[in-house]
């Protein structure tokens, strides 16, 4: 990231720190809606801009969560919920050139904690099953009868 | 400029290495498996390097910024894999003491019903890793240091190929171990100097008021794919020739504590990658595509300095895993698929013989070596983003074999029967799960579904294996 598009110190480049330039062209979105978003995270892309040197994305209270040279920001981390984003484009002498007309809105709905549990159950039993098969096995198997034997552990 | 310099400093450096040490490669078996008498220093070296591929660079940290805090728990979760194979090693060694490949141990544990899926399963994971690790090369070259893509990543195949070619697996150990050591002192460096310029009270807050979900402790995504990458990373260590062709190489009782030893050293380094990717939003870095975040992280925080480390950090990476791959695969050609066919041609002629003689052996790797090298740089080219997430599918598919390969290595009751409905039913309902609920769950789902048809088909129609039958040489 280049020094002029570092951001301060809570991490946003409020948009009044901009001066509109003559003509602001509109961004849109390859996709602005994105309903049942399950993992919390979701890839925004839009059109270039001419003109344009960095994109900068902004949630609804100002925060930014992309500043960069890219047409395209992978936001994560969101909680349930509705979140609308808006995409800025500005020059190399950071005047704004373009703008979103219809923000991008993320709808978070997180997986039900009881399917993550049961996931995360079955994960701990396949688990457990396995080192404990392996431990059965190789001890076992290092028992020098069965290895002279060439049996398996369950001979 | 710097980064053709070093780029070039390192290809001459690795292609000379390799040549050297590959000198002793003069039989099929020295080429194959480094004459069967690999120390634990180089073991366990080599087991570092090799497990820390481009993934451990890109994924660790894209998993932190996509999944949190469990992200990069889980991604570390892959070095479980290690310890487990660990004792396994041992076991392998020593049923096989002649033998080459995975493939080789289910043909004769199982016959066709189980190798001909593992044989599939194998060689699909094989070739989409060596492809994604190919396009990953060039993807982190360009981020890098600006290097083009079609150059970086034609550098890094052609370096490959050329110093496992000359040297076979002594060449692919022996720069495994300078590799991880210069692997292990860049994380370390880059760790130390991202922490002094990070204040991580500061990264907490800014995470918890903007990304709380990746902070959370009940983040549900993350808890399913806990486990999940556990067990991609025991499917990929359990069934991958990569793994079992240096059990092979290693003297005998070195196996278990090279691979235990490899396991401990790498737990900590998708922790140190995985930070980048949660320190990103934070510091105000603008992400586009999640696999860069590390790298990208990194270079900004620490500059030009930062990012020429980092450049050897991953190309070290890259090197020592396609190397290993394109050796442990091109055995896997050779011993599983061209002998048996060249046998199966000449079996009137020669009934009791070998089919093909150390040197036509050796020959064949060569070809085999450069074939896969030809083909990965050839799909690799184009940069087409999504053949690299292809790798995920086989997720599923590597996890349903973890059944099969530990019950078939321990226990005498496993039948071939057992075996190849595991692997198919899982890997079936594995896919069905990636493609219905996502990725984060696909390897459990095949890992916890072929299990459970292994016990049964074990339980309902168990057979009596003769252990001692695979000391012989390949019938």
């Amino acid at each position: 990231m280049s020094p002029e598009n570092s951001l301060d110190s809570a991490g946003s480049a409020p948009p009044s720190s901009s001066v509109p330039g003559p003509a602001v062209a509109e961004i849109v979105l390859a996709q602005s809606r994105f309903e049942n978003v399950r993992e919390g995270y979701q890839a925004l892309q839009w059109n270039e801009i001419e003109g344009a040197s960095r994109y900068q994305v902004l949630d609804a209270d100002g925060y930014s969560y992309y500043d960069g040279t890219l047409t395209e920001a992978f936001i994560s981390g969101l909680p349930d919920g509705e979140h609308t984003f808006e995409i800025q484009a500005f020059s190399a002498d950071n005047v704004l050139v373009g703008v979103t007309d219809q923000p991008a809105v993320i709808e978070v709905h997180h997986w039900p904690m009881s399917q993550a549990w049961a996931s995360f159950a079955v994960g701990l039993v396949v688990f457990l099953a396995m080192i404990g098969l392996i431990i059965v096995g190789a001890t076992r198997s290092s028992t020098p009868s069965q290895d002279a034997s060439g049996s398996g552990a369950d001979s | 400029m710097a980064g053709y310099v070093m780029l070039a400093c390192f290809s001459v450096l690795w292609v000379s290495l390799g040549i050297w040490w590959g000198r002793r490669a003069t039989s099929y078996d020295g080429f194959a498996v480094a004459g069967r008498n690999v120390g634990l220093a180089l073991g366990t070296a080599t087991a570092v390097a090799t497990w820390i591929t481009s993934n451990t660079t890109m994924l660790a940290p894209q998993f932190a910024l996509q999944l949190g805090v469990w992200g990069a728990v889980a991604y570390s979760t892959a070095s479980f894999g290690l310890f487990a194979f660990a004792p396994m090693s041992g076991r392998i060694r020593q049923l096989m003491p002649k033998g080459y490949t995975a493939v080789e141990f289910v043909r004769r544990r199982y016959g066709s019903m189980g190798s001909i899926p593992f044989l599939l399963i194998s060689i699909f994971y094989a070739i989409t890793w060596l492809i994604s690790m190919s396009m990953a090369g060039g993807k982190l070259l360009e981020v890098l240091s600006g290097i083009p893509y079609p150059v970086g990543m034609t550098v890094v195949v052609v370096v490959c190929v050329t110093y496992t070619l000359f040297g076979g697996m002594y060449a692919v150990i022996g720069t495994d171990f300078i590799q991880s050591l210069i692997i292990l002192i860049g994380l370390v460096v880059v760790a130390i100097a991202v922490l002094m310029q990070i204040d991580i009270a500061d990264v907490h807050s800014k995470l918890e008021t903007n990304r709380p979900m990746l902070l959370s402790v009940f983040f549900p995504a993350a808890l399913m794919a806990l486990f999940n990458n556990m067990l991609f990373g025991f499917g990929e260590i359990f069934h991958s020739n990569v793994w079992w062709s240096r059990a092979f190489a290693m003297r005998e009782g070195v196996g278990p504590k090279a691979y235990a030893l490899g396991g401990v050293l790498w737990l900590p380094v998708p922790i140190v990658a995985g930070f980048l990717g949660l320190a990103a939003p934070a510091l105000g870095i603008g992400i586009s595509h999640p696999d860069t975040v590390g790298p990208l992280v990194a270079a900004t925080l620490l500059g030009t300095g930062g990012a020429l480390l980092v450049f050897v950090v991953v190309f070290c990476s890259l090197a020592s895993s396609i190397d290993s791959l394109l050796a442990a695969t091109a055995d896997l050609i050779v011993n599983d698929m061209v002998e048996p066919i060249a046998k199966a041609k000449r079996a009137g002629i020669k009934p009791d013989g070998h089919a093909m003689s150390d040197s036509a052996k050796r020959r064949a790797s060569s070809f085999a070596i450069i074939f896969l090298g030809v083909l990965s740089w050839a799909v690799a080219l184009p940069n087409v983003g999504t053949l690299a997430t292809v790798l995920f599918f086989a997720g599923p598919m590597v996890g349903s074999c973890i059944w099969p390969i530990v019950g078939g290595l321990y226990f005498r009751r496993p039948s071939p029967l057992a075996a190849g409905a595991a692997m198919t039913i899982g890997t079936a309902t594995g896919l069905w799960a990636y493609f219905a609920i996502g990725w984060f769950v696909a390897s459990l789902v095949g890992a916890a579904v072929s299990g459970v048809v292994f016990a049964l088909a074990t339980w309902l129609a168990p057979a009596q294996f003769d252990f001692s039958t695979l000391a012989d040489e390949a019938a």
